[in-house]
């Protein structure tokens, strides 16, 4: 303890020590932040400093000074004078003898607040002193707690910015993450594409890109290409039915469709479905990168798809081209370039075929199923398409049943007729062997049966009997000859005509009539002397048996009939 | 050998005002003074709040069964002299020097009667000049979340020493009677 201090009269003992108490008192107030606080406690502290108490307390709200605690109701006495305070604060004698005093806590910016005391009688200078050392205090505190709200918000600020400025961070790691994924995934599946690996290529990219088996089907749901683990064996086909529905599903929405373990995307360029891809996804675990690689792999695929179909297409243009051009005449020189230029050697054998069908729904629905049946029987054509007729120039010697059956299994319609014309070595021959197969085609068109496949090669002597003007005249030379025999199979549902073409065509062997017919001797005998009966003519008779051959002939090319012996 | 506080040797007939933030920080300053003087084998008595009775004993451990605890809340208003009494013969019995603590919590949140201040500041001059004449160090523990200036000011003057905020210092003009 100090040598001294006890010198000291108790007045001003008392008045250090109390100082001493407000010193303690400030070091309360400066460590708390809260301006309503801060004026509490200095309320409290009044009666310790001398007579005083304290009237009323306030602190500058929004401009104005209000009282204190909150919520308090207004003093209409009081509130107006403090209102109108000058800086140095002010004092009264009231009316009752009581004493009054305000103090105005003064900040760095201004007024902070006010203090109003009370007192029975004035307090005393050293009183007063004590007072405004307190009033002091307090305005410095309030001050100082007004710095350290700003220091506060400013702190907050800064913390806001700081936390919006990580998450700004983390949002752009995000973005670039993403974009790096995006990046590879365009890199790939470009190299991919310019590589010319095709659908097996982006298959593959796309399964190592996403971690996916992946599927490619056509529009049809055949498997074009696998890539991945557990490829299924045979590949699953939908019903056409089931499959038309998926598509138009698919086709309804912006972002791949999931179906069952799958998640699919239209290759769809323009308005026509190309095909299908897939990744098998029975985790269901496919998320924002797989979407977008699978999107990705879709566009690359429809790009290839129709690149692919745009090819197929300017080398049909180019088919087609030619042909028309070699069914009407071109030199043999520029037939053998152009024709090598497509991949087809023109020399050797061959042969204009037609086909045209009665009810199919478009010329492209025929050329596409023409085009199909001649892949699938291996012949070495062109095709081209005019006026609702397929021209094909085959090389070799084509069949044309077999054309037939496989275009009318393709349009699931046999109402057409395939028309052969005759052989030619050279191109320049080709315009005569397109004659010979339209005209084919028109008698055939014309018969009793106009189904099935006939060559112009077949019709061998009705090629000079019907030159396609004098119609009329060979079916009167037919009812003149065979009429009676026509109207007896008609009637009784019998088969004279046909067993008398066999006759003729046999050479008028009774053996080799008998078995071709799959009859017996006995029933050619009897059948041959009906006709006698019913016709009056004798087959003995040269003239005779060739008018009934020729009549023959005819009549098989009217009905529509596979000539007899030259098939 | 003197006692300590906080690190500071405390003179015999130290009478100090602590003036602490909390149950912590009290029980920071409290304990190590308390097993201090029970590990030398002197007589300690602590007054507790009533919410608190029993924890300084816990927190002292195998010393706690040594420590008495005393009570100060007697009724409305502060008994001091009965109090000072009952340490004097406490004191008296021991025979050995005592150390004193009390948390005066007990007194309340504001606002408090002119009594109720009045009975605690002549208790407070009067433990000065009992622990002036026995071999006695006294701590009066005041929390400053609770007590306000009706409180703070008369206590730093009846006070020779003031502890706040880490710091001890003297109070040379500290009111005697």
């Amino acid at each position: 303890m100090a040598v001294g201090a006890g010198d000291l009269d108790g007045w001003a003992r008392a008045q250090l020590s109390t100082l001493y108490g407000l010193f303690v008192l400030s070091m309360k107030m400066f460590s708390g932040r809260d301006p309503a606080r801060i004026l509490a406690l200095a309320a409290t502290s009044v009666p310790s400093l001398g007579p005083c108490t304290v009237a009323a307390t306030y602190l500058m709200t929004d401009g104005s000074l209000v009282r204190q605690p909150a919520g308090l109701p207004a003093d209409p006495e009081l509130d107006p004078l403090v209102s109108k305070l000058d800086d140095r604060g002010s004092g009264a004698m009231l009316p009752d003898g009581t004493w009054r005093w305000a103090f105005l806590l003064r900040g760095a910016s201004g007024l902070a607040g006010c203090l109003v005391v009370v007192a029975e009688s004035e307090p005393t200078v050293d009183e007063m002193f004590l007072l405004k050392v307190l009033g002091q205090q307090t305005s410095a505190a309030l001050a100082n707690a007004t710095q350290h709200r700003k220091g506060d918000a400013y702190a907050d600020g800064l913390r806001r910015t700081n936390d919006e400025r990580s998450e700004v961070n983390a949002q752009l790691t995000t973005t670039v993450n993403k974009l790096r994924q995006q990046q590879r995934v365009h890199e790939v599946l470009t190299r991919v594409s310019a590589s010319g690996a095709g659908e097996q290529g982006i298959a593959h990219a796309l399964s190592e890109l996403t971690t996916l088996p992946v599927a490619i089907e056509d529009q049809f749901g055949n498997l074009l290409a696998w890539a991945g683990p557990g490829r299924p064996d045979p590949y699953p086909k939908l019903p056409a039915r089931r499959r038309e529905d998926l598509l138009r599903r698919a086709a309804r929405r912006t972002s791949p469709l999931r179906e069952r373990d799958r998640l699919i995307s239209l290759v769809k360029p323009h308005h026509e479905v190309l095909g299908v891809v897939a990744l098998i996804d029975p985790a269901k675990s496919a998320g924002e990168h797989e979407i977008f690689t699978l999107e990705y792999g879709t566009i690359v695929l429809a790009l290839e798809l129709a690149h692919q179909r745009s090819l197929a297409e300017m080398e049909l243009r180019l088919h087609r081209e030619l042909v028309d051009d070699l069914v009407t005449g071109t030199d043999n020189d520029s037939a053998y370039a152009r024709a090598s230029a497509l991949g087809h050697d023109l020399r050797g054998a061959h042969h204009v075929v037609v086909v045209q069908w009665g009810d199919t729904p478009t010329d492209g629905a025929l050329s596409h199923a023409l085009a199909h049946a001649i892949t699938a029987l291996g012949w070495k054509a062109m095709c081209s398409r005019r006026s609702g007729v397929g021209v094909v120039i085959v090389r070799g010697h084509p069949d044309g049943e077999a054309l037939f059956r496989s275009v009318a299994q393709e349009l699931g319609t046999d109402t057409g007729v395939v028309a052969i014309g005759g052989s030619c070595d050279t191109p320049d021959g080709l315009p005569q062997s397109f004659k010979e197969a339209v005209r084919t085609l028109r008698i055939r068109q014309t018969s009793r049966n106009p189904r099935g496949a006939a060559s112009f090669e077949q019709l061998g002597l009705y090629r000079m009997l019907d030159t396609g003007k004098n119609r009329a005249e060979v079916t009167s030379f037919v009812q003149e000859w065979l009429g009676g025999l026509i109207d007896y199979d008609n009637t009784r549902d019998a088969d004279m005509v046909r067993t008398l073409s066999h006759f003729l065509d046999c050479g008028g062997n009774y053996d080799r009539t008998a078995s071709a017919l799959l009859i017996h001797r006995s029933t050619l005998r009897y059948r041959l002397g009906r006709m006698r009966e019913i016709t009056g003519f004798d087959l003995g008779d040269v003239e005779v048996r060739l008018n009934l051959h020729v009549a023959t002939r005819a009549w098989q090319v009217l009905e529509g009939q596979p000539v007899e012996g030259r098939s | 050998m003197s006692a300590a506080f906080d690190g500071v040797e405390l003179e015999m007939h130290s009478h100090l005002c602590v003036f602490h933030r909390g149950r912590a920080e009290r029980d920071d300053l409290l304990i190590p003074f308390l097993s201090d003087g029970l590990r030398r084998g002197e007589a300690c008595q602590y007054f507790a709040v009533a919410e608190e009775e029993g924890d300084a004993k816990r927190r002292l451990g195998d010393l706690g069964s040594q420590l008495r605890e005393g009570r100060y809340q007697r009724g409305d208003v502060l008994d001091g002299d009965a109090i000072l009494a009952e340490l004097d013969e406490w004191s008296q019995t021991e025979g050995t020097t005592c150390r004193v603590a009390g948390d005066m919590g007990w007194v309340g949140r504001s606002p408090r009667r002119r009594e109720q201040l009045d009975a605690l500041f002549r208790y407070e001059v009067n433990a000065g000049l009992w622990v002036n004449r026995r071999q006695v160090y006294a701590l009066c523990f005041y929390d400053l979340d609770v007590f306000d200036g009706d409180v703070i000011v008369p206590m730093v003057k009846t006070h020779p020493q003031i502890w706040m905020t880490g710091v001890l210092v003297d109070n040379p003009y500290h009111q005697q009677p």
